[in-house]
């Protein structure tokens, strides 16, 4: 009986917990991508894509660059996470800080870096590039999760007799296994729908799907080639979800909520963990450290100019001031994540299936932003030219991402917990406020980052979007960059790399 | 025969342990009591290797053990909230270290079936570990300690949190497998009445 | 359930809207005291230049921008009749048969020209005593192997222009052999205008390996103006025979709600104090022929009298044909 009236309960909870997000997602996404699909689709174009041999060879290698980059991110990233979730040391938090602050950069940033040490473009480039966005992936979602099993277990698995690998197979595993397929999942996604990174370090032979239709949907003019192939790509990464559901084991494990425990440093493996984070550092950190070198240093001597430049305020060749680029970037990341975090801690508390809010993750930038302008021209909806268009489209993009990120967080929760509120007399509302809220906190916290993180380097669906002077972050470095004089450009420097110290103070604090 | 001799651990500046001499002969029990915080857990976890020692040495029938790293030191622990694998049945947490030593399942069935018996379980030996009352949980613990015939078992506060009808069955029948089996052993307690149902008693002061 | 019903419901209202048709009145402007200006991300106009526009008009001059001259192309069209703005800058001839094609502009204009051009690093080639190139044929030359490096023509504007350069000095029939011969001679292909010039380009900030870089003939001037310390004189130089005309065009957008100040807005683009203002804001020639260039301007930049040039409707006939002929010759 109790179970039956728990069971009526969440269920019709569940209904009207959702209105709010799937209202959201309907009129700023799946409209807006209908509406493209609907004016720009053509069987015929989509059968001559399929026949096209070029087309099919783009297609192959953004899968298996995708499979190769999520392959190398995991191999880099998983040590990482176990070892910054189960040890504290000093220099850990400053760790995390530059493993996760990757993901706000723009592609352009990073690329640019990359591209600074290797001299050359193609694949190595881009599998590095991918690495250093996507390692974050890993840490913000397996992280949490990996922190919160219990160490006793690992103990116990221990004195009957199990090596530590073992222990890790059969013991902790089952634990973090849903957390890392998703983990894994969506850092193939991003590396399959990589755009930036392609465009810069790609050179003419790379190519992925997403840069393909961006060439063909903008360069080209060529909107129908462009969805057909949206169209493909949405295919293929549909066709990735539903293999991961197959994979992923029945209904997570109940754990108990433990505070993330800082555990002594075992004797065998006292030197481990430093030399994991220390190779993880150096793989991610090195193309930053050279956008920072690059800022510094011209015609091989050190010259703080660009800095001095940066800080009086104004930006070299462009009519807009360094405050107001920062204030306007802090202003929609703030507003994106205003919108997106509730919204995904509505989705996060029920158990809804995700589908509908992992279609932002399915469908191409570029098809949104060419069905943004063409679905929002005309009143009352005439919003495409509104300034608060982009910190929504900042949130949809985010959305998928941030529920992920909070799910281990709202399944952890026992309901034990509320059982015991509502003996207490609390509503179900109260006891939602008072206890899950109050445990959700520090999940609620990293999910702001985490919107933040991504409003501030978003660049692919906004840059369809016009605005009036409301520059942003990764709009002014790669305006900076584009223009010719030195000054200008060790300013463009300069702004990348005061957005990658501030970025990595700020994530080691989150 | 569990020797401890001038058992130190430090940690982080503070002395947790300092210089523990005893000896705990085959297949006798040890009691271990003590003030809350003195360090008993900590004695446990240093004697079974998941916890570096500072200082001295664990020797198990002559044998310094002290460098062996806890997975090959063949000492069980059941700790004070059982830690039972959540997602495994009863069956498969108790022949966990069966399958570590790859018996067959033939061996390992007869085992855990064996060991399901002495702790008066056998109806349990499917059910999921998360619906399991208190007492249940302590015993299969222990039963999963066993499984593997370690050569010394740790006990940590083996029947604490328990009503006292369940408690004095569980302390029964714990000795009474305990002196069957003659396994040596070492119990961290705070009860008095558990303490003189075993041979020999040390106690740790601050 | 919750899911479908509205989803229904939206994509209702959006028929229903696109099915109603947009009312436009011509003879009178929307907002009379604003016009619209859509431009390029990188339109960077003097500071207070509208200005003057504003008080001789009570029009304030909204500058609204969003990607380089293709998205705003792209974009441009597919709002055709419904735009976003009211006057559109920086449609370039190599777009401009694509614009008319999808009837974009009502009246348009050229608003300022440039060129694109090979640009060189002057240091490099005297610190080693060897002769810059002073012509698209000398880039094939052994001498100057595997010192050019240029962007890929499908993605970025001055790495067609180039490609278009090449093809109206050698001809539709014999530019292939050309990049044949330079692919022989190790030509760099970058992505982009960034990647080529501040990092593969030793001429400057990147010092990297490559002297010789496909960018703008106005390219020198900004290296003077936007110099780490203050110079004479620019530390690149352009190849003027390899210089591609690229005009700008400004124009009215078709359906636009204010096409009386946009109209005013254009005559205030061509007129002497915003063509005036335009070679060091936005480095690009003035097409007033009234207006004077700055002194750096007329030192440095490089707008030859007889440049590479091609009719736009053959632009727009051929650049799919050409650019996939170049993709298979290049890889």
């Amino acid at each position: 009986m109790a179970e039956y009236m728990e069971r009526h309960h969440l269920v019709s909870k569940t209904k009207t917990l959702l209105i709010a997000p799937v209202v959201f997602l309907s009129i700023f996404f799946v409209v807006p991508v209908t509406n493209t699909f609907l004016r720009y689709f053509r069987f015929s174009e989509f059968s001559s894509v399929l026949s096209s041999q070029p087309l099919r060879g783009v297609a192959w290698f953004s899968l298996w660059q995708a499979v190769v980059s999520t392959l190398l991110t995991l191999t880099i990233g998983l040590p990482a996470t176990w070892a910054l979730s189960r040890f504290t040391f000093r220099g850990a938090r400053l760790a995390r800080g530059i493993l996760v602050a990757p993901f706000v950069l723009p592609a352009v940033v990073v690329a640019a870096g990359v591209l600074a040490i290797t001299d050359s473009r193609g694949v190595t480039p881009i599998l590095w590039a991918h690495v250093v966005f996507n390692v974050s992936v890993v840490l913000r979602i397996v992280g949490p999760r990996w922190s919160m099993v219990n160490h006793r277990l690992e103990h116990a698995a221990a004195t009957l007799g199990a090596r530590p690998s073992r222990t890790f197979t059969l013991v902790v595993w089952p634990h973090i296994a849903d957390a890392v397929i998703s983990a894994a999942t969506l850092v193939f996604i991003y590396c399959f729908t990589s755009f930036g990174v392609i465009a810069i370090l790609g050179g003419v032979s790379r190519r992925t799907l997403e840069s393909e239709i961006f060439t063909q949907a903008v360069r080209l003019g060529n909107t129908t080639t462009a969805t057909a192939l949206a169209v493909l790509q949405a295919l293929i990464i549909s066709l990735v979800f539903l293999v991961v559901r197959q994979l992923r084991r029945s209904p997570s494990l109940s754990l108990h909520v433990s505070a993330p425990q800082a555990l002594r440093t075992k004797p065998t493996h006292r030197l481990t963990p430093f030399i994991i984070i220390a190779i993880a550092v150096a793989v991610v950190a090195s193309p930053l450290v050279a956008t920072v070198y690059r800022s510094l240093v011209i015609n091989g001597h050190v010259s703080f100019t660009a800095w001095r430049t940066l800080f009086s305020g104004s930006l070299p060749a462009l009519s807009v001031s360094l405050q107001s680029v920062v204030t306007t970037s802090l202003v929609f990341a703030i507003a994106a994540a205003c919108i997106c975090v509730p919204l995904a801690l509505l989705v996060a508390t029920t158990s809804a299936p995700r589908a509908l809010f992992s279609l932002p993750l399915v469908v191409s930038a570029a098809t949104l932003g060419i069905g943004l302008i063409i679905t929002f021209n005309t009143s009352p909806y005439a919003w495409r030219s509104e300034r608060w268009l982009i910190p929504v489209v900042h949130a949809v993009i985010a959305l998928p991402l941030v529920i992920r990120a909070l799910e281990p967080a709202t399944r952890a929760i026992p309901s034990s917990l509320r059982h015991a509120s509502a003996t207490l007399g609390a509503s179900p509302f109260i006891s939602w406020v008072r206890v899950d809220l109050s445990i959700l906190k520090p999940a609620l916290l990293r999910a702001t980052g985490l919107s933040m993180a991504i409003s501030l380097g978003e660049f692919g669906a906004t840059s369809f979007l016009s605005r009036s002077g409301s520059t942003t972050l990764p709009i002014a470095i790669a305006q900076l960059l584009g223009r010719p004089g030195v000054a200008t450009q060790q300013a463009g420097f300069a702004l990348a790399a005061l957005m990658i110290i501030i970025t990595v103070g700020v994530m080691s604090r989150a | 025969m569990l020797k401890v001799s001038n058992l130190s651990v430090v940690f982080d500046g503070i002395t947790i342990l300092d210089k523990i001499s005893f000896t705990v002969p085959t297949g006798s029990t040890l009691a271990v009591v003590g003030p809350s915080g003195v360090g008993k857990s900590t004695l446990l976890h240093a004697i079974c290797g998941l916890v570096r020692v500072s200082n001295g040495s664990v020797f198990v029938n002559e044998t310094d053990i002290s460098a062996i790293p806890a997975h090959k030191r063949g000492i069980g622990l059941v700790s004070q909230t059982g830690d039972l694998f959540p997602n495994m049945t009863v069956s498969q947490n108790i022949e966990f270290g069966l399958r570590i030593k790859h018996k067959t399942k033939a061996d390992r069935t007869a085992r855990v079936q064996e060991l399901l018996e002495m702790i008066n379980l056998s109806s349990l030996a499917h059910r999921n570990v998360m619906q399991l009352s208190g007492g249940e949980v302590r015993r299969i613990a222990l039963a999963r300690a066993l499984a593997p015939e370690p050569r010394v078992l740790l006990l940590d506060e083996p029947f604490s949190g328990l009503d006292e009808a369940t408690h004095e069955q569980l302390s029964k029948d714990v000795f009474q497998l305990l002196s069957d089996l003659s396994i040596t052993s070492i119990i961290v307690t705070h009860e008095i009445i558990d303490a003189h149902r075993c041979d020999e008693v040390v106690t740790l002061k601050k | 359930m919750k899911y479908s019903r509205v989803l229904i419901a939206s994509l209702l209202v959006v028929i229903a809207s696109a099915c109603s048709s947009s009312s436009s009145n011509t003879s009178i402007d929307a907002t009379p005291n604003e016009v619209t200006l859509l431009a390029y991300d990188a339109f960077t106009p003097q500071e207070g230049i509208f200005d003057a526009f504003t008080a001789a008009t009570g029009a304030k001059v909204k500058v609204v921008t969003g990607g380089d001259s293709g998205v705003l192309v792209s974009k441009a069209i597919l709002t055709a009749g419904n735009p976003e703005g009211d006057v559109l800058w920086g449609i370039d001839n190599t777009l401009l048969s694509r614009a008319q094609k999808a009837e974009l502009l009502t009246n348009y204009e050229p608003v300022d020209y440039g060129d694109i051009c090979v640009n060189y690093d002057k240091q490099w080639f005297t610190s080693r005593n060897i002769a810059p190139p002073t012509s698209l044929e000398d880039l094939a030359l052994p001498t100057y192997k595997n010192l050019l490096t240029v962007q890929d023509p499908v993605a970025s504007s001055p790495g067609l222009g180039f490609l278009l350069g090449t093809i109206a000095h050698f001809g539709a029939d014999n530019w292939q052999g050309y990049w044949k011969s330079l692919k022989a001679n190790g030509v760099r292909i970058a992505s982009d205008w960034t990647s080529a010039y501040t990092i593969d380009f030793s001429g400057s900030s990147g010092k990297g390996k490559y002297p010789l870089v496909v960018s703008y003939g106005s390219s020198p001037p900004a290296e003077v103006l936007y110099a780490e310390k203050p110079i004479e004189t620019p530390p690149t130089a352009v190849i003027e025979s390899t210089c591609f005309r690229q005009t700008e065009y400004v124009g009215a957008l078709r359906g636009s709600r204010n096409p009386n100040n946009a109209k005013k807005l254009i005559s205030y683009l061509l007129d002497i104090s915003f063509q005036e203002s335009m070679p060091l804001s936005l480095f690009v020639f003035p097409v007033n022929e009234k207006a004077k260039l700055p002194v750096l301007f007329t030192k440095f930049a490089v707008a030859p009298e007889n440049p590479l040039t091609l009719d736009p409707v053959d632009i727009e006939k051929n650049r799919d044909a050409w650019l996939s002929t170049w993709r298979d010759i290049i890889l």
